[in-house]
């Protein structure tokens, strides 16, 4: 099977900031995503899943280099410095 | 106060606590806490529903304003002892302004189990009272904010474009008011009558439930105590301090409005509570230079078990005392 390179956008972030995240994806022509619950502690605190307003969320974007990158810059000046949030590219690759 | 220790419901509550600070592994499924939390929001509103049809609008006009008129004040004093005494940013007292002008639902339903076990009755509208003042502290909050912050300083904490459409949105469709509204407008419809057949699940099994759930919010409740170190004592005081200034203040409006006793504790101890699932969640997205931790420390350690433990019967008691002075 022939494969394409593209790039993973994943963002970790807390789940405060889900709705706006996947608004701000489908300004810039995202259509496609994955969110999944997700739990863990960092430099900006614990969210440990006990209750609602103590979640975080993953994102996950397949997109194209370019798009990534616009995308991850985007993220880390927008919302990095006020939420607990972690964004980084991974390479993959997907069936054409 | 020492009955109010003994209810099953807060026995519940301090087991939890106990698990908690004790490490203890115990923790309600995630599934079955959401669960929980809509059932119990839902038969609240089921039950105002059902009995409001008997409610005038002569008699709920004053207790309505007296809501509203609580839930503009409250964040305003609560901002104003942060900033002056507690010294805290613009931000930073805006939000905590603006949970502990919101309400908690679950001290309102503990409190309604109160009164129920001590056969105080209450008016059928109560539960919309919940609803009112939910929203106004939080448009108060981004208001203070808004007015209050210096541009360009690095306190000016606030989106630059409020998106009020999102945030009304979070606020009336999130999950509490819609609950309660759509419990309200079930319950209102079906009427005494037809709600009988669905009473064994909502009503029968109510306490039991929350005595569950209870179970669950002091392990959560616990896990807060920890980050009271990065509050300061201060802001421990305040999650005292402040629900006694906003209770007496609601005993005051309340009977003043003309609610019975049990009325006026129910309006009192909503006052004096603080919200920890609508306020976090609005005031993140609104004011997201605000530390998190400074509002939901204490509102969810502190205030949350200090009302259902001690200021319940507090604002019981404050509540005979001045309707036996109105007379």
């Amino acid at each position: 099977m022939p494969l394409v390179k593209k790039k993973l956008l994943t963002i970790v972030t807390e789940s405060a900031l889900q709705t706006t995240l996947i608004k701000e994806l489908k300004r810039h022509s995202v259509t496609e995503y994955t969110q999944m619950e997700s739990y863990g502690e960092g430099a900006k605190g614990v969210r440990t899943g006990d209750w609602d307003q103590n979640r975080n969320v993953t994102i996950q974007v397949i997109c194209s280099e370019e798009l990534g990158e616009y995308l991850l810059n985007l993220v880390h000046t927008t919302y990095c410095e006020d939420y607990a949030l972690i964004a980084y590219l991974s390479d993959i690759e997907v069936p054409s | 106060m020492l009955d109010n220790l003994l209810d099953p419901v807060i026995l519940c509550f301090i087991v939890g606590i106990i698990g908690g600070l004790l490490k203890s592994d115990l923790r309600l499924p995630d599934q079955l806490y959401e669960t929980l939390c809509i059932y119990l929001l839902f038969t609240i509103g089921l039950k105002g529903g059902v009995e409001f049809s008997n409610a005038s609008f002569s008699a709920v006009i004053f207790p309505f304003s007296a809501a509203i008129t609580l839930g503009i004040s409250i964040p305003i004093i609560a901002y104003i002892i942060l900033r002056r005494i507690g010294k805290l940013t613009t931000t930073d007292s805006a939000s905590i302004a603006a949970h502990y002008g919101s309400v908690s639902a679950v001290t309102f339903a503990v409190v309604l189990s109160y009164l129920t076990l001590k056969g105080v009755a209450f008016e059928s509208f109560v539960t919309v009272l919940l609803v009112i003042l939910e929203i106004p502290a939080i448009a108060v909050g981004i208001l203070i904010a808004r007015t209050q912050a210096v541009p360009n300083s690095s306190d000016g904490g606030l989106n630059t474009k409020t998106d009020w459409a999102s945030l009304l949105h979070e606020v009336f469709l999130g999950r509490t008011i819609y609950l309660l509204l759509g419990g309200l407008f079930v319950g209102y419809v079906a009427g005494p009558e037809r709600i009988k057949m669905v009473s064994p699940v909502f009503f029968d099994m109510f306490k039991g439930a929350l005595a569950i759930f209870l179970l669950e919010m002091g392990i959560i409740t616990s896990r807060r105590f920890s980050d009271l170190k990065k509050t300061g004592v201060f802001l421990v005081g305040f999650g005292i301090g402040m629900p006694l200034i906003s209770g007496t203040l609601g005993t005051v409006i309340g009977a003043l409005s003309g609610l019975s006793v049990g009325g006026t504790t129910v309006l009192a101890t909503l006052a004096a509570s603080a919200s920890y699932i609508a306020a976090p969640a609005a005031m993140r997205i609104a004011l997201p230079k605000a530390n998190p931790t400074l509002s939901l420390t204490p509102a969810l350690g502190i205030t949350f078990p200090f009302n259902i433990a001690f200021g319940i019967p507090i604002y019981y008691t404050l509540s005979v005392l001045v309707h036996t002075w109105k007379g």
